[in-house]
């Protein structure tokens, strides 16, 4: 069932085209990805949902319903921002608190969610903290569990692992996997990191300078991507002449020939080889071990040989 | 790094010169005798005939009226207008930002005549009886006090995260939910502070005040002008340190306030 549904949405600042005619739909229940470098737009379509710019042009339908000219406190979307913007006046069990409470949720309902959502994020111990107690993990904890409690068909995530060190990312990334099966609720992911959206999301849509570039799951943006920017967006890639590319993993290395390989990286579990300063070849070690100078030719199945657009 | 001898003498000057006029006054009011220069031992007589003098307890009583309505007025004005700066975009923007830095730095004198030449023409300083009259005073410390509360408040917001004021929105707070529970929750200690500004400065104000007070009606500093040119008695030394000791408990007060809860 399509939860959210954007029609050539198109929203300009000035003279630049920040969404250009951006259309896609997000499924319940689904864990989506918007992924792109920075000023690709992404973050102006993920605020555009949330209600925050308004389109210039195109619908937004969440739930089948226009939302233009509802309000940002009217629709049934939450949002977790990249600064966490927890509320510093306020308690770790009132920011979570706080969104109840504006919208006149009885007060006996309001004790148990408010439990429910910190337990959600491990924070049950926390509830009486100052957010300035907190470190930076605990208080993007807060910010879910103040979006989560209010139960909301979507919830928009901006860029959620960029400011955590390396280790709290990945704790994170399965943390919001688990939360996001836990509770059924559609993410919709903000990032620019592919890594991340590859790891968490069930789909992905790749967003470049305001265009959609193609929307898939994450095996088959990397097996059969669209566009030579996609393909070169995930992993690593070989382009060829003509819009042919192949997969360093595709390519078959065997000794003797014209080639040489000019760099040899060990990488535990294979070989990361540069054949004659250009073509790049990954090779298990349980396959044939080559060094530097040595003398190889490459090739490649046909079939494996991928043909992209533009 | 150590103070030096030469850098401590600087110290021990400037505090003189800073201080020591001060605890003079508050000194000689605790003088039993009548001259303000001679150390006559202590008494607390001057307290007792300051306490008993109706003209000052009148005119005491209305500089803390007038500071009052001026400071609430004056804050909820001057946190109104620093949020309008900081919120909405609208023509003539930057020309209100500049006005609001006019009565701070026009000379005082200045606005005092032109606040005189608009009361007298509407009749606002002659038409009012006592008590009614103190609010063309307290109506004129709000002009020219307003200003300094929408410039600590702006300073505070400057530095506010604007992703809080989304953040309530997005959680489903109006605006006047957000106004309410977020904002000036948030910009609290900007307006005590800015509050305690403006109230200090209505309450020794002489040159405005000394222009737009009708006959019959006066305020402490002005009354304590006018008893200065008679004589300068140890009362008005007495009177004087109450004042000050009521505006070192507010400051106190406000800082106290100012604090974050833990």
């Amino acid at each position: 069932m399509t939860l959210l549904a954007l029609e050539h949405v198109t929203k300009r600042f000035g003279d630049t085209v920040a969404v250009d005619d951006l259309t896609l739909d997000i499924q319940a229940g689904e864990f989506f990805a918007l992924l792109g470098p920075s000023g690709c737009g992404k973050t102006t379509a993920m605020r555009m949902v949330a209600g925050f710019e308004t389109p210039d042009g195109g619908r937004i339908l969440l739930d089948g319903q226009d939302v233009a000219g509802t309000p940002p406190e009217k629709r049934p979307v939450n949002l977790v921002f990249q600064s966490y913007a927890v509320f510093p006046h306020l308690s770790v069990a009132r920011n979570v608190a706080f969104g109840l409470e504006v919208t006149g949720t009885p007060k006996r309902e309001i004790a148990p969610r408010v439990a429910e959502a910190l337990a959600l994020v491990k924070l049950d111990q926390r509830g009486d903290a100052m957010p300035n107690q907190l470190s930076g993990g605990q208080q993007q904890r807060v910010a879910l569990a103040r979006a989560l409690v209010k139960r909301p068909k979507l919830l928009l995530l901006d860029e959620p692992l960029s400011a955590l060190d390396r280790k709290l990312r990945g704790e994170m990334q399965s943390e919001l996997k688990r939360l996001q099966r836990e509770v059924g609720i559609a993410f919709l992911l903000v990032t620019h990191d592919q890594d991340e959206a590859m790891s968490m999301a069930d789909r992905i849509a790749v967003m470049q300078a305001g265009k959609l570039e193609q929307v898939g799951t994450p095996a088959e943006l990397y097996a059969r991507p669209a566009t030579r920017f996609v393909a070169g967006f995930f992993g690593e890639m070989n382009f060829l002449d003509d819009g042919q590319a192949i997969r360093p993993e595709r390519v078959r290395l065997s000794a003797g020939g014209a080639a040489r390989i000019t760099e040899a990286v060990f990488l535990g579990d294979r070989w990361s080889y540069v054949v004659d300063g250009t073509l790049r070849a990954t090779i298990s070690v349980d396959g044939p071990v080559f060094t530097v100078d040595e003398a190889v030719s490459a090739g490649w199945d046909l079939r494996d040989v991928l043909h992209l657009g533009r | 790094m150590r103070l030096t001898l030469p850098l401590k003498l600087v110290l021990a000057a400037a505090l003189l010169v800073l201080y020591a006029p001060i605890a003079v006054l508050i000194a000689f009011s605790f003088n039993s005798g009548r001259r303000v220069s001679v150390w006559q031992g202590f008494s607390f007589d001057w307290y007792v005939r300051a306490a008993s003098d109706a003209r000052l307890l009148e005119a005491f009583g209305n500089s803390l009226a007038i500071a009052a309505m001026a400071t609430v007025v004056a804050t909820l004005l001057g946190t109104a207008t620093a949020i309008a700066l900081w919120r909405f975009a609208f023509r003539g923007k930057p020309l209100l930002f500049g006005l609001l830095g006019v009565p701070v730095v026009v000379p005082e004198i200045c606005l005092g005549v032109a606040l005189l030449a608009v009361f007298a023409r509407t009749g606002l300083m002659t038409a009012l009886p006592y008590p009614a009259s103190l609010l063309p005073i307290a109506l004129a410390h709000v002009a020219f006090a307003f200003p300094f509360v929408a410039i600590v408040v702006r300073a505070r917001l400057a530095g506010f995260d604007p992703r809080l004021i989304e953040a309530s929105r997005d959680l489903g707070a109006g605006e006047w939910a957000t106004l309410t529970r977020v904002l000036l929750p948030l910009l609290r200690p900007a307006m005590v502070a800015g509050a305690l500004l403006a109230f200090t400065l209505s309450l020794d104000d002489f040159v405005i005040t000394f222009f737009t007070t009708g006959p019959g009606t006066t305020t402490f500093p002005v009354l304590v002008y006018s008893m200065v040119r008679f004589s300068v008695t140890p009362e008005i030394n007495a009177a004087s340190t109450v004042l000050i000791a009521v505006t070192l408990a507010l400051a106190a007060l406000a800082y106290r306030f100012q604090k974050p809860t833990p």
